[in-house]
């Protein structure tokens, strides 16, 4: 028995403190997502949670023998993110913080107008293809997963992410014949 | 810099995360003090439920209140309808 499924099952027995060693082993990966598929920052981590949040109200109805932990778990995270852009459209983004870097400054306004076109290139995708994306690249999660998460065909997965892949590298192009 | 470079650093740049180091903490907090009414109205819910599935008398009566909101429901929908 793995140390993950021991602290879910003391949690149903009612020791609340083992949900801790869950919250710390996933908290990254709620936090990305969240932040990379509706765009927001300010709010990403009261939405990451109450994604904990129902994941330990609703822990009983979590079947080992249908899921991994984290497919459960992200599948709440995916639910609470469509609900947050459902009620709220996404703000700008470009809220990330920046990093020391040792490049010439040059280079580095260079970058930054690749990511930020990159990012506003992201925040237009649909979101179907927003979400495989940031699972498949961001969270480098394997495409059956992601399909589990979505609720769809492993194959329509793929062309989500390659949709993606495809616009999001098309902007980056177009960035730089700008810039030529 | 090439492309393919630009947008494998911008997916390793988005892929990093900071956490709040309280982050865990704050989460226990609130599955300590907040959930006590949610989990009573669940109780209370599973109750409520458990009661009617065992009783032929509770489940007669919500199945006539059911109904009865139905046909409200139905006579608003028509006044609506008569009163434009």
């Amino acid at each position: 028995m793995t140390d993950e499924t021991l602290a879910i099952e003391r949690v149903l027995q009612g020791d609340t403190e083992s949900f801790r060693l869950l919250v710390e082993r996933y908290e990254k990966s709620v936090v990305r997502m969240i932040r990379n598929t509706t765009g927001v920052t300010q709010s990403c981590d009261d939405l990451a949670q109450d994604v904990f949040l129902t994941a330990f109200a609703k822990l009983h109805s979590f079947d080992p023998a249908r899921s991994r932990f984290s497919t459960w778990l992200l599948t709440i995270a995916r639910n609470k993110s469509i609900n947050h852009l459902k009620r709220k459209r996404p703000t700008t983004r470009g809220e990330f913080p920046a990093r020391v870097d040792d490049r010439t400054p040059l280079a580095m306004l260079a970058q930054q107008e690749a990511f930020a076109r990159l990012d506003q290139a992201l925040a237009s995708l649909p979101a179907r293809q927003r979400r495989a994306f940031a699972l498949a690249e961001f969270e480098g999660l394997p495409y059956e997963q992601i399909a589990r998460i979505e609720g769809t065909r492993v194959g329509t997965i793929k062309s989500r992410v390659s949709r993606a892949r495809t616009k999001l590298t098309e902007a980056l192009r177009q960035c730089e014949a700008n810039d030529q | 810099m090439k492309y393919e470079d630009i947008y494998r650093r911008w997916v390793q740049e988005r892929s990093r995360i900071e956490v709040d180091p309280d982050f865990a903490g704050r989460v226990m907090n609130r599955i300590r003090f907040e959930p006590s009414w949610v989990s009573q109205l669940a109780r209370r819910w599973a109750r409520l439920v458990e009661r009617i599935s065992v009783s032929s008398r509770a489940q007669a009566a919500a199945l006539g209140l059911a109904g009865l909101v139905g046909l409200i429901r139905i006579l608003l929908t028509l006044h609506l309808l008569l009163s434009v």
